[in-house]
Formats: structure tokens, sequence, C-alpha cells
């Protein structure tokens, strides 16, 4: 019954919103044929959709297995967590959630202030009508409401790798990051045909920090979770999913760079329509790419080419409408005359790095695609082009982030600015003697890059240093760049201790045995039989201890789900300021006694995950600072 | 006129920049791809053993093995297994833990070497999300999709 009624406001949705489609359509053709108010559309729209999706879960939630969805992804032994995650842990809930998502921002939007009624219909005009095209792909395509009779009295599982607390933080986030780029793109789109000049910039501004805030913490989240699942091959795999959301991300960071300049001296007006579009369609590109299958990955799940028709179909008129809207645009901007060596040139230097890695990854990921279509030939492209070619683009970007807020706007002098971080240059020195001493066994690649990391550290923290030593605040918008630098330094450190210098064992380890890596030593103590609320787990217990004295208690396990009859491998970690150790058990050797069992040792890791955080906060301080200052 | 050179020399400089950055895009891509092959397609080319590749097909029923092996004095777990396509079969050994969703009778893909005409020494064993999901490369396969109907 209440299915019945979430399919029905999933209906009412696709026929309000097509109002606003229609008149988008209709508005070239005749103008002053009829006047909606999108303001009340959009409102409807986002209880529709929030009432459709209560409605999901609630039937999620009493394993209403007359639904196909929850048949097939859920199961009434499953613990009342993921039962409730399991609602976008498969393909139609999540597109449901994308929707509501969409409705939400919309809905945000109309309650904003910034700007006035008109501008307001003309956004949200665009915004329902992407709201209408994704609402048509989910009852056309994936409707989650779908019935089959007669219906299973027990449901197949969650795909057990699913039942993780990552589930059900990762991609609400996620899809705040990227759906939040739809109403970036309905501004922009918008402006062009309004001839609101400048004005929208102020309108556009929070929207852009506060989606890639969600954009960081989802890509942060999703890395942590591919950390510690066993199989996903790390915090970063080059994994074609991952790099789709990477390519946005990307693109949203140059446009929050450049949105700054817009803001100040109402210049790259034009560069920051391009932008907001391009992000979008980038966003939509990700999307593409997850759900139809099209690309081989390990996060692909529940894949459907012919679902991925419709999302090229939709990602393609989208675009078209961007560009066409972008050519006959109604405004005029000023053309700006600016200098390398200037805040202004430094912003356009970050963008330029920042598109072409975009290119670089987007082409490497999708080459496999053309490949396959051109030569008819099956390659994947792995992380050893992805990180050959970051690498050498790392050593100028990394100098023009240290450079950039050292310079003056307008223009400046080269030899002026480098006597102004004379000091600096020799810190930086300093740093790079001290790392080299401290770890000059290590591979060079790893000294060279964590050197740069600490550089990018102390140089925000110099900058700091310079207000004080004035007796001056700190600038809040100063203050929000250091912060996001800080992250990115920290970020770089961890990726590096992570991936260069870990260190591996496998082995069998019977059970008494202790074995050594680093400073640790690693006690196997046997293995414990655990009933889990739908599964069975073998435990292993490991004793860790550092120069004799035990400092925890390690519990990794194999789970053996009940209703899949599937087995899943959970890792323990310890995490400490200078690595992550982190046990994986296998299988039981056929004496019984011994265990193969696989220990790393990943230093800084858990910089990555406090490096995200400083950037989050970063990007936070920067949202509430374009709000107030409205 | 001078306004006009000005920008004709820098998008000149772009496209140099660009076209230079392409270059040496393209040449890492082909550097770096790496090839997936069938069983079948391993035995018809000539594939270099310093060449990384990947080889999918299904997992032979009952072909699992595991020896212990010792190397450089620690004792050692080598797991073999047999890919067939239905055509030709390969045998492939690895040592680590085989991911969760690995079974007999099901797709797979490896990464790693290929040793002798028969053998191939594989890296990585690529595990996937979703028990019922197979890979598109494996689906690609004409004779196991002929096996499949």
């Amino acid at each position: 019954m209440i299915s019945e009624i979430g399919f029905v406001f999933l209906t009412l949705t696709l026929v309000i919103s097509s109002f606003s489609f229609a008149q988008l359509i209709y508005s070239h053709i005749n103008s002053r044929l009829f006047v909606l108010n999108h303001l009340k559309i959009t409102n409807l729209i986002f209880f529709f959709t929030l009432s459709s999706f209560i409605s999901l879960t609630y039937s999620f939630l009493i394993s209403d297995f007359s639904l196909n969805v929850v048949a097939q992804n859920s199961n009434s032994q499953l613990p009342i967590i993921y039962k409730f995650t399991g609602v976008w842990g498969n393909h139609e809930g999540s597109i449901l959630l994308w929707l509501l998502v969409m409705t939400f921002f919309g809905f945000l939007f109309s309650k904003s202030s910034s700007a006035t009624e008109e501008f307001k219909n003309n956004v949200l005009k665009i915004q329902n009508s992407l709201c209408f095209l994704v609402v048509s792909f989910i009852i056309f395509t994936s409707n989650p409401f779908e019935k089959s009779f007669p219906y299973p009295i027990e449901g197949g599982d969650l795909n057990p790798l699913l039942q993780d607390p990552g589930l059900a933080i990762h991609p609400p986030f996620l899809y705040l990051g990227y759906v939040g780029f739809s109403i970036i793109y309905s501004i922009s789109v918008a402006a062009l045909s309004d001839g609101v000049k400048n004005y929208f910039i102020k309108i556009l501004k929070p929207w852009v920090f506060i989606s890639w805030i969600f954009l960081t913490c989802g890509i942060g989240l999703g890395s942590w979770w591919a950390y510690y699942e066993l199989g996903w091959g790390g915090f970063w795999f080059w994994d074609p999913v991952e790099n789709a959301s990477l390519l946005p991300w990307l693109t949203a960071s140059a446009l929050l760079h450049t949105i700054v300049v817009a803001d100040k001296k109402k210049i790259f007006i034009n560069w920051t329509i391009i932008l907001s579009i391009l992000t979008f369609i980038l966003s939509l590109l990700g999307t593409f790419l997850v759900r139809s299958g099209v690309l081989v990955s390990v996060h692909a799940f529940a894949n459907d080419p012919t679902r991925g028709v419709y999302i090229l179909l939709l990602l393609a008129s989208i675009s078209f409408f961007g560009i066409f809207k972008y050519i006959n645009k109604n405004i005029q901007f000023r053309r700006a005359d600016i200098t390398l060596i200037s805040r202004e040139g430094m912003i356009s230097l970050n963008n330029i790095f920042m598109l072409s890695l975009t290119f670089t990854i987007l082409v490497g990921t999708i080459y496999p695609l053309f490949a396959s279509v051109l030569f008819n030939s099956k390659i994947s492209v792995g992380a050893p082009f992805f990180n050959s070619i970051l690498m050498p683009v790392m050593f100028p970007f990394i100098a023009g982030m240290i450079i950039g807020p050292y310079t003056k706007w307008g223009k400046d002098d080269l030899i002026v600015l480098l006597n102004r971080i004379k000091i600096l240059i020799l810190c930086f020195f300093i740093i790079s003697l001290s790392v080299w001493y401290l770890n000059y066994k290590t591979p060079i690649l790893s000294i060279i890059f964590i050197a740069l990391g600490c550089w990018i550290i102390f140089s925000s923290l110099f900058e700091v240093y310079q207000f004080i030593n004035k007796k001056l605040t700190v600038p809040k918008k100063i203050f929000a760049q250091i912060t996001a630098h800080i992250g990115i330094g920290l970020l770089i450190i961890g990726a590096t201790g992570s991936s260069i210098l870990k260190q591996e064992k496998i082995q069998f380890q019977e059970v008494g045995q202790s074995l050594k890596i680093k400073n640790f030593d690693v006690e196997f103590l046997g293995v414990k039989k655990i009933e889990g609320p739908n599964y069975i787990s073998q435990m292993g217990v490991f004793s860790i201890k550092k120069q004799g004295e035990q400092i925890k208690i390690l519990r990794p396990e194999k789970r053996f789900y009940n209703a899949g009859k599937q087995v899943t491998t959970e890792a323990a970690i310890h995490s400490s300021i200078f690595g992550d150790l982190y046990i994986a058990i296998g299988d039981v050797h056929e004496d019984k006694t011994k265990w193969t069992t696989r220990i790393w040792f990943n230093p800084f890791t858990i910089w990555i995950w406090i490096g995200v955080f400083f950037l989050a906060s970063g990007g936070s301080l920067s949202f509430l600072n374009s709000l107030s200052r409205k | 006129m001078k306004k006009k050179n000005k920008r004709l020399i820098t998008i000149l400089i772009f496209m140099t920049f660009f076209t230079f950055g392409c270059a040496i895009l393209l040449f890492n891509l082909r550097e770096n791809l790496i090839f997936f092959y069938s069983p079948t397609e391993v035995f018809e080319k000539q594939i270099e053993t310093s060449q990384m590749i990947r080889v999918g097909g299904m997992v032979k029923e009952e072909s699992l093995v595991k020896k212990i092996k010792t190397i450089e004095g620690r004792q050692l777990e080598e797991i073999s297994f047999v890919i067939t396509d239905f055509e030709n079969e390969l045998v492939i050994s690895y040592i680590g833990i085989l991911p969760d969703l690995f079974k007999e009778g099901q797709g797979v893909v490896v990464e790693g070497f290929l040793k002798n005409v028969d053998k191939f020494v594989a890296k990585t064993v690529l595990a996937k999300h979703d028990e019922n999901y197979m890979p598109p490369e494996i689906n690609d396969i004409k004779s196991i999709k002929d096996k499949k109907i």
C-alpha cells in the first residue's frame, strides 16, 4: 500500500516538473505564452520526491518483498541500519536519492534570499527541468516501485561488501556533491540568458563551496572505505569509478579559485560559467560511467547497458543545452589583461594545471572505450599511467601553490616577490635536508614528495607568521585558503607514505608465533568463532606489542554470510600518526595450527584523512564567509 | 594590429604546449596499456614475458590447488587454478589471499606475467563488488557467451 503511494508521488513529480520543462522548451518559441511560478513547482516536487523516498525507505524497513528492489537487495535478517542504507545500496534507490538531492538543492535555492524573484524563477525553471529528466529516467528505466507477483517470502541479501557503515555515509555525501553542481549549472545557464552580468557571481559562490565540500568529503569517505575494505585496491586505485569522481572535483576546485577572482575583480566571468557547466557535465559523465558498466571497475555494481543509453542521452542533451545557451548568450564580458606574476596570473595557472589534469585523467579513463570501439582491442589503463603523468605535473603545480598566495593582485615583480619570501626559501632547504636525513634509506621519490608536502604546509604557516609579525589578525578568507592548502600538503604526505613506503608481509602464522614489522611485534593468539546477526565469523586475535608492551588487540575477521553464501574479509587496523598496522586473515592450513595472515605497515596513512578534513574545513570557512558578506 | 598579433602569439604558444602535452600523454598511454586476453588469445598471440597483461575467463571446476612453498625462509601458500574459455586453458599461479568473491565455476580476471606457454604468474586477482556481476571483458569472450546460452 505504502509503496503504491510512493509511486503515485513519483508520478506526480514527473507531471509537475514537466510543466517547467515544457516552458523551458517553449520559451524559445514564445516567451510570453504562459508564466509559471517555478518556485512553487520546486517546493512541490521536493515534497513529492521526499514522500516517495520515505515510502521506499519504509518498504525497506518493513521488508516488503513484493517490491523487486527490496526482494533483491534486502533480507529480513538484515540489521536495521543496513535495511535503511540498503535503500541506496542498489541502482534504483540510489537514483531516487540522486533525485531527492537534486530537488532538495532546488528547494534550498528557492528559500535563499540572495537573488531576485525573477532570477530565482529562471534558475528553478532549469533546475526543475533537470529534475524532470532524472525522474523520467527513474520511471521509465529504473522504477524502484516495480512489483512482481507472486513475491518471494524471503529476500536475497544486501551485497555483504556493502553491509558496512561506509554505505551509510559515503553515497549521500558524494551525491550531495555531484548533484550540488546541478544548481551551479542552473544558475550559470540562467545567468547567460538573463544578462544579469556580474550580479550572479555572488549568488553562485556559496553553492560552489557547499557542493565542493560535500564532494571532497564524499571522495574522502569513499577512499577511506576502499582502504579498509580488502580487495578494493587501497585508498586510491585509479579505477575508472574513482577517476570519475575526481574529474568534477578538479574542475570544481578550479572553479573555487576562479570565482574568488571573478567576485573581486569582475574578470573571468566567462570562464566561471564555462567551468560551472563543465563541472556538472563531468558529474553526469561520472554517473554514466558508474551506472552503465561500459568500463571495467572494481566498484561497479548493479549496472545495465540499456540504462547507459538513457544516461548518455541525458548527458548529451544537458551538455548541448548548456553549450547552446553559451553560444547564444545575452551578455558581453570585459576582456581582462593579466600578467603571469600576479594573483590573477597564478590563479589562471592553477586553472590551466587543474584542467590539464582533468583532461589527462579523462583521456586515461575513457581511452579503453575508444580502443574497444575503434581497434576492437580490450585494454585497461592502469595506475602506472596516471602516476607517471601526475608526477611531472605535480612539481610546477606545487611551486605555483607555494608562490601564489604571496603574489599581489594586479601586477607583481618576480624579484621583489622572491625577496619577500627569501626566509621561506631558506626554510625549504632546511626542511628538505631534515626530511632526507630522517628518511635517507627510503626511495628518493618518497623523500621528494614528503619534502614537497612539508613545503606546502610550512609556506602556509609562514603566511600566518607574516600576519602575526605585522601584528595583524589573519583575514577569514586567507585563513580558509591556508587551512585548505595545509590539507593538500598533508594529503601528499599521507598518499606518499601509503603507496610508496608501504611494507607487506604475507605468511603462514602459527598460533603463538610472533612477527616483527616496523617496530611492532605482532603475536597471533588464535581464532575464535563469533556469530553476528546475519553471519558467522572467524575472528583472528592478534596482540600488538611495542617494546614488549601490549598496546592493542586487533581482531580481523572472515565472515560467512548466511543469505547469499558469501565470504567477506574484514581487516583490522591500528592507526597512529606514524602509520597504520593493517592485518587481514586468510584460510587455515591443512594441519589446523597455521593460518595465512597478511600484515601491512602503511606509513602516514592517517594524514590522508586528516588532510581531507582540513580541505573540507577550509571549504567550510570560505562557505561561511561567502554567506556573511552578502 | 598589435593587439591582434599578441593574441595570435598567445594562441600559438598555447597550441604548441597543448600539442606537446598531448604527444607526451599518448606516448605515456601506449607505454602503460594493459591488454586483456582470453586464454585462446594468449596461445595465438606472441606475448612477451616482460609485458603485464590481464587474462580473463571462467575458473575451471575442481582446479583450485593450494601448495605450501618455502620462499626466502618463509612458508607461503601458492595457489593455482585453471582459467578456461571452454576452448583453451591456462594455469594461473598466485601467492596471496584470494578475493572473497573468487569461486570455482565463476568468472575471474587476473593481472600478471606469462612465464611459460601455459603458465601465468598473477600479481593480482581482481575482485568485484557483486557476486552476480560478470566483468564485461569476460562477457565479450565469444566461446563463453555461446556456452552460457
